[in-house]
């Protein structure tokens, strides 16, 4: 019989009850190297602790450029922690069955949405008025401190929101068949589900709705932090693409953080059965197209700028691009644009498990250089209240607490997703069931084909 | 959530050629009605050719009027093909089948349309042409480059050829099978066109790949060709033209407005040509969904045009930016880009029962394009109103009839050759509604039988 | 050694199939037949196709062309008409980035068509063994075998209930024992 190439996936072997064993496994049985984990990721959060309170805000606010580093990895865990989720609901929405094992990996990033919401607040105090200068707010009372905490708030509360509705049906099961069952937590988590059809189709809807209602604040939020923290602290620089570059490169940066988490939950995690190379191939197919977007959207605003010739945007390029921070420009270039490029092009790469995981490293390298370029523009232009900046400033290093402060807070969020997976089943085990009914290999004359069922 | 249509084999082809071998009179009537309009299309462009640029409104300093706006319109109703075509052959979908023919066919028609409208407007085309091709040797005198009017015409060339490609690769089996059922001239094209096509095994092999790839060849091109038509206005320093959003910009209202454009030839070729079978509920559904998700894109892209325009706090770009929101015609005209291309349809869309009505569907999608075309003016005209603003040398534009015909008649000519096409080529790809029926299958779950198909790797 | 064709047609897929078993049962292989078919079935129903293709050497070499003749065009204007305009110097690379990006993706769509059309090796000026119930829906067997074994093909194929057999003698020219009435869509 012919099969031409077909790998029939693992977990299209599996029974619902076979999933549900699974998944209850990994939340029960905590291997050494989980351990290990967890108590490195609390080290470095202390760390980053310690380092923010002893350099930055000991030295206050007077001097924004102290708190680049702090800017930056708010940058980073928005791009990264935040966008996470907004994959999943992308995937939901366009209803492929390869998404379901990935959907839990993504989301569960939105349990670590706390710690950029601390940085936020902490930063918020580096902001000065709106009033008087250029910015998106044009003067509205409160702005920019009130209007963006109620955005960032809505933000994180939502983000919580969709990962329990998400996490719900599987608490359920968890109720039922963990013992023993931590403090009756997974009961209380799950409430009164009993799987019905309409608790169901009650779910679905919710899960929809959260999960677009996320995404689009998710957009909302990124606008305003990328116009508060860098374009209206840059005079004269006004780029209406900077925001959509700001967003589009974050979702990048989203794939790439769930291409590695599924490397790390296959090697360590136990996941094997579900992550496998259809997951990988879909995702690493998203990660080239968002890495020729990355150009895009840097094109479109450095031709523009380029071709007008205008002395001041002659100086952005200088500042943003070719001077101040060039080295730092030809990592992010390297990484987000020609690595996805000329790495993920080819097929067999793509349909790999090592191609798209060195690829997405490398993408979140990228991404870190890129959210500290734009930290360091954003921090270190001293008149923001000119009507253009005439010289370039110089370079911005970090120090040591920059240094550490960043590792302990990427450290933070990680050790609080690696908390959150005792609890919360990755991959999800009601998502993959609902997708055995769906896809089958049959005999079709002389082939093994694969038949796809789409119900919705 | 695939639905099925109960035809196979012979039945489906016979209904899906019904419009090469049937003319009803509501045809006849078309084109008597279009060929007036064409009639008078060629009349005024006649008329602009003898009397000169002096029988438009265009005057110091707005050279840039309806025709550039019809341009710009245009290209982005062409970008409905790919999108469609391009983007649903590499997901796979299976809905894709019965949309993507007549989608490319709109590609091209409308970027030949789009592709008259800059040398029209130039007055005096047959002296322009040496901008854009190599040609004048005796001189030594080249086109340059690095000027973005350049660009323009190297990306649409590219853009029409490519998507003349991608038909014709994609039609070849279908003129195989007209080759085997036609006599005359007919079988003569047909017979011409197949190139001795025979559906081997390592034909549709072939042709299959050749769908991925040129899909994923062409997508890079499209949202180059709109971009490159926008930096015509963005590289310039034209207050609110000089924005670092319009190449995006530009790619999604051409997406809104050409999917847009999709559903309005959809619903008029299911009346015109009876296609109940194969343009169903469940398509106009599916591209409603989408529609929903590119319209916020593309009001989230306006909203930032319009918020980093006033951002600069420069006095060159307030001025026009007023005049754009609070003063007449602008203010009223963005009061109608919003209700038609966002407010009344956006919200029609995010009902399933209104996705699944055809008539709310055909309206709704006219009602964006009207909004759209209404857009590209607003973006493209108060910029050059107040150009010199130092100078004073500030005017109005007021459209003649001579322009006005020219835009009626644009809209004819893309009609009239969408009808001649569906004459003379299926309008719906028979091969691969075929294709659908033999990789079609069943899943039983329970009691439900969910719809399934055969997916190739 | 000169080879000859041969073609089955055959009304529905369960019987190509039971001939394709037929013509296995002869002693034939997979790389003695083809099959012919108005649209594509799934891939192997007719067992695995051996053949390969190289189509994506061709957008490569396509690519790399209309490059090199987008670096030619705007190097060349800009070298043969050396005026600074806007303020730009001679060989300004971001515009001429524009210009040749688009003859790159012009030259590997051109070459990708011309790729397809060269692999499935089309055109062809003679349609040779065929019939037009193909496209009509019946599927095709088509046998192409040494001339000496030609025979033992036939009969293979005709051992399966059948709508025609189509051969060619000596000569090329093709003989169908069955000419076909049209009883579908005509245009």
């Amino acid at each position: 019989m012919s099969s031409h190439g077909h790998i029939v996936p693992r977990v299209w072997s599996l029974s619902p009850r076979e999933i549900a064993a699974d998944g209850t496994r990994r939340i029960g049985e905590l291997g050494s190297l989980y351990r290990l984990g967890i108590i490195v990721a609390a080290v470095l959060a202390v760390v980053g602790i310690v380092s923010l309170i002893a350099g930055p805000l000991l030295q206050g606010y007077s001097d924004r450029a102290v708190w680049t580093y702090v800017t930056a990895v708010f940058f980073f865990l928005m791009s990264t922690v935040a966008a996470a989720p907004c994959l999943s609901v992308g995937l939901r929405l366009a209803r492929g069955h390869w998404r379901r094992p990935v959907n839990r990996v993504a989301e569960i990033w939105a349990a670590a949405l706390i710690v950029p919401a601390i940085l936020f607040f902490v930063l918020q105090g580096t902001h000065p008025s709106s009033m008087d200068r250029s910015s998106l707010w044009m003067g509205w009372p409160g702005a920019p401190w009130l209007w963006s905490s109620i955005m960032m708030i809505s933000l994180v509360a939502c983000g919580y929101a969709f990962l329990y509705i998400s996490a719900r049906p599987d608490f359920a099961i968890l109720r039922d068949q963990v013992d023993p069952n931590p403090k009756g937590f997974f009961a209380r988590m799950a409430g009164d589900w009993r799987g019905t059809i309409k608790q169901w189709a009650v779910h679905d809807r919710g899960l929809s709705y959260i999960g677009v209602f996320y995404l689009m604040l998710f957009v909302g939020t990124m606008t305003v932090i990328s116009s508060d923290f860098i374009i209206g602290m840059v005079p004269g620089y006004h780029s209406s693409i900077f925001p959509v570059y700001w967003v589009v490169t974050s979702f990048q940066a989203g794939i790439a953080l769930t291409i590695v988490t599924s490397a790390i939950l296959r090697k360590f995690g136990g996941a094997e059965k579900y992550l496998e190379l259809d997951q990988f191939w879909g995702l690493s197919k998203m990660l080239l197209a968002f890495g020729l977007l990355w150009f895009y959207f840097w094109w479109s605003e450095f031709i523009i700028t380029w071709y007008s010739r205008m002395p001041y945007e002659v100086n952005f390029l200088r500042f943003f691009f070719f001077d101040t921070y060039l080295w730092l420009f030809v990592i992010v270039i390297g990484f987000c644009f020609l690595a996805p490029l000329l790495g993920l092009m080819w097929n067999f790469v793509r349909r790999s498990y090592n191609g798209p995981t060195v690829v997405a490293v490398l993408v979140l390298l990228g991404i870190m250089a890129d959210r500290i370029r734009l930290a360091s523009i954003g921090s270190t232009v001293e008149d923001i209240y000119a009507p253009y900046f005439l010289e370039v400033p110089s370079t911005h290093y970090p120090g040591v607490f920059d240094v550490l402060l960043t590792v302990g807070f990427i450290g933070a969020a990680v050790g609080i997703v690696l908390v959150a997976m005792r609890f919360i089943a990755v991959p999800s085990i009601w998502e993959v069931t609902s997708g055995l009914w769906l896809r089958k290999m049959r005999k079709f004359k002389k082939a093994e084909v694969i038949v796809i069922g789409k119900p919705e | 959530m695939q639905e099925r249509h109960p035809l196979k084999g012979e039945a489906i082809t016979k209904e899906l050629l019904r419009p090469l071998n049937q003319t009803p009179m509501i045809f006849w009537v078309a084109v008597i009605i279009l060929g007036g309009i064409l009639t008078a299309f060629a009349f005024a462009v006649g008329w602009m050719f003898y009397w000169g640029l002096g029988t438009t409104g265009l005057n110091t300093p707005i050279f840039w009027g309806f025709m550039i706006t019809n341009f710009v319109f245009w290209i982005g109703i062409s970008h409905a093909g790919v999108m469609i075509s391009a983007i649903l052959r590499l997901t796979q979908a299976e809905w894709r089948r019965p949309v993507t023919r007549a989608a490319e066919v709109m590609t091209i028609f409308s970027l030949l349309t789009a592709m008259l409208f800059p040398f029209l407007h130039t007055g005096r085309p047959w002296r322009t042409v040496y901008w854009v091709f190599p040609y004048d040797f005796d001189r030594g005198i080249w086109p340059d480059p690095r000027g973005p009017l350049v660009w323009d015409p190297a990306a649409v060339f590219t853009y029409l050829t490519g998507s003349t490609l991608f038909l014709y690769t994609t039609l070849i089996p279908d003129m195989a099978l007209l080759r085997d059922r036609s006599t005359g001239w007919r079988k003569t094209l047909y017979t011409i066109l197949a190139l001795g096509w025979r559906g081997n095994e390592r034909q549709w092999k072939l042709q299959l790949v050749a769908g991925i790839l040129l899909s994923a060849l062409i997508l890079p091109v499209f949202v180059s060709v709109h971009s490159i038509v926008s930096w015509d206005f963005a590289v310039s320093l034209i207050p609110v033209w000089h924005a670092s959003i319009f190449a995006p910009y530009f790619v999604i209202g051409a997406v809104h407005s050409g999917v847009s454009a999709v559903i309005t030839l959809m619903a008029l070729m299911r009346w015109l040509f009876g296609f109940h079978n194969y343009l169903r509920e469940e398509h106009f559904d599916s591209i409603g969904r989408l529609l929903v998700v590119v319209a916020t894109g593309w009001m989230w892209f306006f909203v930032l045009d319009i918020i980093f325009a006033m951002f600069t706090r420069d006095p060159r770009e307030l001025v026009v930016m007023e005049q754009r929101i609070f003063e007449w015609p602008y203010a009223m005209l963005l009061a109608f880009v919003f209700v038609f291309a966002y407010i009344i349809p956006v919200p029609v869309w995010m009902f399933q029962r209104f996705r699944r009505n055809i008539k709310i569907m055909f309206w709704t999608s006219l009602m964006v394009n009207v909004g759209m075309w209404a857009e590209r003016y607003w973006l493209i005209l108060p910029g050059l109103e107040r150009k010199f603003e130092f100078t004073f040398m500030w005017s109005w534009y007021r459209p003649s009839i001579v322009e006005l015909t020219l835009v009626f008649g644009s809209f004819a000519l893309v009609t009239f050759l969408l009808l001649l096409f569906s004459k003379i080529f299926p309008p719906v790809a028979v091969w691969e509604e075929m294709e659908g029926v033999n990789f079609a299958q069943d899943i039983q779950v329970g009691k439900r039988t969910v719809h399934a198909t055969i997916r190739e790797e | 050694m000169a080879f000859r064709e041969v073609l089955g047609v055959y009304k529905d897929l369960d019987t190509a199939v039971a001939a394709t078993d037929a013509f296995a049962d002869a002693g034939f292989t997979r790389e003695d037949f083809d099959v012919l078919t108005n649209a594509p079935y799934p891939e192997g129903a007719f067992g695995e196709d051996p053949g390969r293709h190289r189509l994506f050497m061709f957008p490569l070499i396509g690519a790399a062309s209309g490059f090199a003749v987008g670096l030619l065009i705007t190097a060349g204007t800009q070298l043969a008409y050396p005026l600074v305009t806007y303020g730009m110097p001679l060989l300004s690379i971001p515009p001429m980035i524009v210009i040749m990006y688009e003859g790159t993706m012009l030259g590997a769509l051109i070459f990708t068509v011309l790729g397809v059309l060269f692999e499935s090796r089309l055109p062809r000026l003679r349609l040779g063994v065929y019939d037009k119930r193909i496209t009509y829906g019946s599927i095709g067997i088509l046998a192409r075998v040494p001339a000496d074994r030609i025979d033992d093909a036939e009969k293979a194929l005709r051992s399966v209930e059948h709508e025609n057999i189509v051969s060619e003698n000596d000569n090329g020219d093709v003989i169908s024992e069955n000419e076909y009435e049209p009883r579908g869509a005509q245009a």
